[in-house]
């Protein structure tokens, strides 16, 4: 999308000795990465915060102003039994924001776990791709309304099967860069001075994964609040006083003809955050490894 | 040319085993005992022995699936827990509509989405380009049901142009037709943006390539160039994500036809889960994903077809 910089063509001052540094730097002249940055920081900040910003308690109910558009007291307007939507939203971002972490965490680690002993333990890597493989015959939407239809509706159960979702990406990611890495010749040569495979794996080969997988983690990212909420607005997630966003936006179905912003905001809330992973997953591509570039 | 598509369908029969048993093992994966949770809390004892009986759980998992797969082979999904009607019979009812809508919007994600991404890359660092990328992004970061009620507002609640929600005549027909435009583009929305992100860069490839250079040397005109040469040659990867993308359309049909009202498997799935009908949930679930391993069985027939190269690699 941006200008794709060829290495050693930099001007010097970009350069530098120090990686992380020199990391930040091209960082934040990516534009669109910068731009990303800045919209998850805000909605961690949000969601953090959320009982000292929110200008309403997100649950009192106040049936002298229902359906209200944006005014001075309800900046966002109020929803069909006269809640703040602002102080809904806000609350909501703390729902979203760890549907996405416990989810992207869930498939990090059992994904992460099983590409990595896929691809280093080689014996294994037949019968864990073979699972993986039918785990991916699943629409992914629909492998997580077969989880939550098994263990019930719910925001544990939800992140459970958004987590589960992710779990045979995430090991087959991890699994073909741990093959590549491992063909590298620092591996072989950790290899012929001894060092035990444990160790060839923790110290040489998963660290050298880590740049991939995290680009990965953040456009995932994206994917689980974007699936989270598509469950929640079908009805599996949370229970009904919970300001999921999801949820919100199925509740104002009722009214969207005379109401279409309570259903509108609490979307853009969505369609923001998500956005923002997928700049940020997008930037951090370009600035970490370019020849990763797919699209 | 046999061969492979002999090979590869092979190749696919383990993958549909691993699903039947993942589909069959969704009812012994219920915490608790299923026969009780299905009947519901205040079931009389006699309800729920009935319940265990009628999905054969007194008999060893084994023969229970053995008896599964038989069943499945024959056709038969088993019967609804409420409404007692074979399965089979509400999913001819339903899966046309569904499948109508999957096509539908299959056709204007690519026809929308390979347009896009193609003025992107031949308007490359554009403002047009700029604004077609803007747009796939937001696009791919929109959930579905935000689009589809967007649309829902603007163009039936607002300016009434559409139907809101149903289904009229055949699909051949505008009455029918009409029903289907607001869902087909809703369901396609995400699908527009991927797919021009891929066009574009795919296209930039191919844009860069000799015999691009030679094409234009020998005094083509410049949208023969683009569309006989370079787009022709840019669409392959275009063609792969086509068959991954079905499965999102089916998972995506679920809120779309739930937005819509259409009578399609999406929203029997979903009234199914809230009544906790298993065998229904199970037949939906087990089609989804058996259909999505027969279209990206056809589409990697079709990607060795298109370039002769994969079946000799």
């Amino acid at each position: 999308m941006k200008t794709q910089e060829v290495p050693g063509t930099e001007p010097k001052a970009l350069r530098d000795e120090r990686p992380v540094l020199d990391f930040l730097r091209r960082f934040i002249r990516h534009r669109t990465a910068a731009a990303g940055a800045v919209i998850i920081i805000a909605f961690t900040l949000i969601a953090v915060f959320a009982p000292y910003i929110a200008p309403h308690d997100p649950f009192s109910l106040n049936f002298r102003h229902r359906l209200e558009g944006p005014s001075r007291d309800f900046w966002l307007g109020t929803d069909e039994l006269g809640r703040d939507i602002l102080s809904r939203i806000i609350y909501g971002s703390r729902i979203s924001m760890t549907v996405g972490v416990v989810a992207v965490a869930i498939g990090l680690l059992v994904g992460g776990l099983l590409g990595a002993v896929a691809g280093f333990f080689r014996p294994l890597d037949n019968v864990i791709m073979r699972f993986v493989d039918i785990m991916l015959a699943f629409p992914s939407i629909l492998l997580a309304i077969a989880v939550v239809s098994i263990l019930g509706p719910g925001l544990v159960n939800l992140m459970i099967a958004v987590g589960i979702r992710s779990v045979p990406s995430f090991a087959r990611m991890v699994r073909g860069m741990v093959l590549q890495v491992s063909q590298l010749e620092f591996t072989v040569a950790a290899r012929a001075i001894g060092a035990t495979e444990a160790r060839i794996l923790f110290r040489t080969v998963l660290p050298n994964c880590l740049a991939p997988v995290l680009v990965f983690a953040t456009l995932e990212m994206a994917k689980a609040i974007l699936l989270g909420s598509i469950l929640s607005f079908v009805g599996l997630g949370p229970e009904p006083p919970t300001p999921e966003w999801g949820k919100m936006v199925a509740d104002a179905r009722a009214v969207l003809r005379d109401a279409p912003h309570v259903a509108l905001f609490p979307g853009f809330a969505i369609l923001l955050t998500v956005l923002g992973f997928n700049l940020l997953g997008d930037g951090l591509r370009d600035t970490l490894d370019p020849r990763l570039r797919q699209y | 040319m046999l061969r492979y598509i002999v090979q590869r369908l092979f190749a696919a029969v383990p993958v549909l085993l691993g699903v039947s048993i993942l589909v069959f093992l969704m009812i012994h994966l219920i915490p608790g005992d299923p026969a009780r949770q299905i009947a519901g809390m205040d079931a009389r004892p006699e309800e729920v022995e009935r319940i265990r009986d009628e999905l054969g759980l007194n008999d060893p998992l084994p023969v229970q699936y053995v008896r599964y797969l038989g069943d499945l082979l024959k056709g038969d999904f088993g019967r609804s827990m409420h409404s007692r009607r074979p399965v089979i019979e509400d999913v001819k009812e339903r899966f046309p509509v569904t499948l109508q809508l999957a096509v539908a919007s299959t056709l204007v994600a690519t026809l929308i989405g390979v347009t896009a991404g193609v003025i992107s890359a031949v308007y490359k660092y554009k403002l047009v380009d700029h604004l077609v990328m803007i747009g796939a992004l937001m696009g791919i970061s929109m959930p579905v049901f935000v689009i589809g009620l967007l649309g829902m507002w603007l163009f039936a609640l607002h300016l009434r142009w559409l139907p809101s929600g149903g289904v009229g005549g055949p699909w051949y027909t505008w009455d029918g037709l009409k029903y289907m435009i607001l869902p087909a583009l809703t369901l396609a929305g995400t699908s527009i943006g991927i797919i021009a992100r891929l066009t574009r860069s795919s296209m930039l490839e191919a844009l860069r390539q000799d015999y691009v250079k030679t094409a234009r040397a020998k005094g083509l005109s410049e949208l023969a160039v683009v569309v006989k040469h370079a787009l022709r040659n840019s669409l392959l990867p275009v063609v792969t994500y086509l068959g991954l993308e079905f499965g999102f359309l089916l998972g995506g049909a679920v809120v779309t036809e739930t937005i819509f009202s259409l009578p399609g498997l999406g929203r029997y799935l979903l009234s199914a889960i809230s009544a906790r009908d298993y065998p229904i949930i199970q037949a939906c679930i087990l089609l989804g994903a058996l259909f999505f391993v027969l279209v990206n069985l056809v589409v990697d027939v079709l990607y060795s077809f298109l370039d002769p190269r994969i079946r000799y690699g």
